[in-house]
């Protein structure tokens, strides 16, 4: 197997599955598929299916992957936001012990370049309070480094190193608040001239901390570094929703959104919300899929309330397509006629096709299309038409579900009307009514 | 940070692995699957003939890779990739079988691990065996013979065969098929490929 040939791209697919492609490249396509059994299986396997329904799924698949890849470096994400969240409590309790004590402070702490945050001085604060509250604040650190620690076990080995790598800075910064805000909770004590109530095991660890400080003098860079990255972090803007269904305004969970302009994107949550960090100025587009729904786009408004509202997708069930070509090609009309059975394992039921099968209706369509007139440039259209066939074979309910103008509409549904009558779907030999959908290509 | 794919678009397979090996990132894996899980995704709907299904498998495809791929030594990721798509299928189906046997019309393939596939004689860019191939078209049966000739050598697309010949496409593909399998039988029993 030739290792360089370049594969055939999800969008090669779908063109040929959908009958896009000229006849050369159609023929290119299938010397690719005859060359390479992995390709030719797939195909097979796609052809069986609705190609409605296989481009969902690989929309679908591509917002499974993207989920699969964040889960990891969402986490990651959190952990730093949380250390910087606890970085700021430490800093600006302690930045109120300063102001209480500005003198000791001073004196104790020489050119401190970490926090100077501008925080409205406390005063009157009853010092021994303060050492209550910082031991509140020095467990709650505590908690926090452990929080940050289990959920790294619980990942998979592969990404689990890598964590760990990532993590470890912010681990240090918590080190080193933990130093500072004792060193403030020794001078507070002095200060007010009572017994030391720090627990006699943290002064040690401290002591122990500090020894990895001196060994790693470049960590306060790190530290301003880190400082800098918060408010970046911060400036993306956060852009949400919820998905819902039409029918009864209840939310799509696990619905697919893919961001319009990307490779990228999510999957809704149990209640079919989801969230998204964008840093784009202008309004963020999505495309919504979710089984049994339309796939659409939406425009997102800013904030995180917004409804994204999808139409139910009436018509997967049967599926008719016809391809109509150019008089002059007609040496090479390829058009693909496909009827895809809701279900190949019931093999007694069977799908409404017009009298005469398929190839027939193909070829009267091909006969009678005409390509209406005042239309100057397009050379291509389609209209995909949406219709009954009732258990008596009578055509009702003809819904437009795509078309580029009415002359073209109406031309569509006069083949129909006009053309060869239809047997009803057949459901273990009786008859039964059916969903059809039919897409009519208009070229010239 | 959304951003994942296409960060080496112009890069080969062989260099992402030769990456993922060095860096372990999963993005880069992820990139590397994501060329290919289209296919993964059609040859499982081939054997299961489910669209959920098929992408179940996709997804434990990419699982199985994140933990099996880092202790191998893969060269050719794309054919690797049919191996274990394949199998996985194929085991699906097996472990299906009991449930509610619908075995029925695949066989498993014992020996394809083996087999790194080795491109037919005709679908290969030199035809250094242009003379024998033509004597072993020679010799097939007509329709086969046509639908070789039809699609090789005048180049014709399935449905023109279909319908030049005035059968159905899945007959086209079938002959083909095994009018290549007769081709290369009768190749090998010359020894020339």
């Amino acid at each position: 197997m030739s290792a360089k040939r370049k594969h055939r791209s999800t969008n090669e697919y779908l063109k040929y599955l959908k009958g896009e492609l000229s006849r050369e490249e159609r023929y290119s396509f299938e010397r690719d598929l005859e060359a390479d059994p992995f390709e030719m299986e797939a195909m097979e396997g796609m052809e069986k299916h609705p190609v409605a329904e296989v481009e969902e799924d690989f929309l679908a698949l591509h917002a499974t992957l993207q989920k699969r890849l964040r889960r990891r470096r969402r986490r990651t994400i959190y952990s730093i936001a949380a250390s910087i969240a606890s970085l700021l409590i430490v800093g600006t309790v302690f930045l109120n012990i300063y102001n209480v004590n500005p003198e000791s402070a001073q004196e104790s702490i020489p050119n401190d370049e970490a926090f100077l945050y501008e925080e409205p001085a406390v005063q009157g604060a009853a010092p021994v309070q303060e050492e209550e509250s910082l031991d509140q604040i020095l467990s709650e650190v505590e908690n926090d480094m452990e929080q940050k620690l289990t959920p790294a076990e619980e990942m998979d080995p592969a990404s689990q190193k890598e964590d760990a790598r990532e993590e470890a800075p912010d681990r240090e910064e918590i080190v080193i608040l933990e130093e500072k805000t004792l060193r403030a909770v020794e001078m507070v004590s002095d200060d007010a001239e009572a017994p030391t109530q720090v627990p006699t095991e943290v002064p040690s660890r401290a002591a122990d901390e500090l020894v990895i400080m001196e060994a790693q003098p470049k960590r306060s860079q790190k530290k301003s570094r880190s400082k800098e990255a918060a408010p970046a972090a911060y400036s993306r803007e956060e852009v949400g929703g919820i998905v819902l269904s039409s029918e009864d305004m209840e939310p799509l969970p696990g619905a697919s959104i893919m961001i319009k302009g990307s490779d990228s994107g999510l999957v809704a949550d149990l209640k079919g919300r989801f969230s998204i960090l964008t840093d784009q100025q202008e309004q963020t587009t999505v495309i919504a899929s979710y089984v049994g729904m339309e796939t659409g786009e939406y425009q997102l408004a800013d904030g995180t309330e917004n409804q994204v509202v999808m139409q139910p997708d009436m018509a997967t069930l049967n599926e008719v397509v016809v391809i109509e070509y150019n008089a002059d090609m007609k040496a090479y009309a390829t058009g693909a006629v496909q009827t895809v059975k809701l279900n190949k394992e019931e093999s007694e039921y069977s799908g409404a096709e017009p009298e005469g099968g398929l190839e027939a209706f193909k070829m009267y369509i091909e006969e009678q299309i005409r390509f209406p007139a005042g239309n100057t440039t397009s050379k291509r259209e389609v209209v995909v038409l949406k219709f009954n066939v009732e258990s008596d074979g009578s055509i009702s309910q003809i819904l437009t579900l795509r078309s580029p103008g009415d002359p073209f509409t109406e031309e569509a549904i006069r083949l129909l009307k006009e053309g060869p009558s239809w047997n009803p779907a057949k459901n273990e030999s009786e008859a039964t009514e059916d969903v059809v959908r039919m897409r009519i290509v208009f070229k010239r | 940070m959304l951003e994942i794919s296409g960060k080496h678009p112009n890069s080969s397979d062989e260099e992402l692995l030769r990456l993922f090996y060095r860096n372990g990132n999963l993005d880069t894996l992820g990139e590397l699957y994501s060329r290919y899980m289209h296919l993964v995704y059609g040859v499982s709907l081939k054997y299961l003939g489910s669209g959920e299904e098929a992408k179940d498998i996709v997804m434990q495809i990419f699982e199985k890779l994140v933990t099996d791929l880092p202790g191998q030594e893969v060269r050719n990721f794309k054919s690797w990739l049919y191996v274990i798509t394949k199998n996985h299928c194929l085991m699906q189906i097996r472990s299906k079988k009991s449930a509610d046997g619908r075995m029925e019309g695949y066989k498993i393939e014992q020996e394809f691990m083996e087999s790194e596939q080795e491109m037919h004689p005709i679908d290969r860019e030199d035809h250094s065996v242009e003379e024998a191939l033509k004597h072993c078209i020679e010799q097939l049966k007509s329709e086969q013979k046509q639908c070789i000739e039809l699609f090789y050598y005048d180049k014709l697309c399935y449905q023109e065969i279909a319908e030049k010949l005035v059968m159905n496409e899945k007959k086209v593909k079938s002959y083909l098929q095994n009018g290549k399998r007769n081709l290369k039988i009768c190749l090998e029993r010359k020894d020339v490929s």
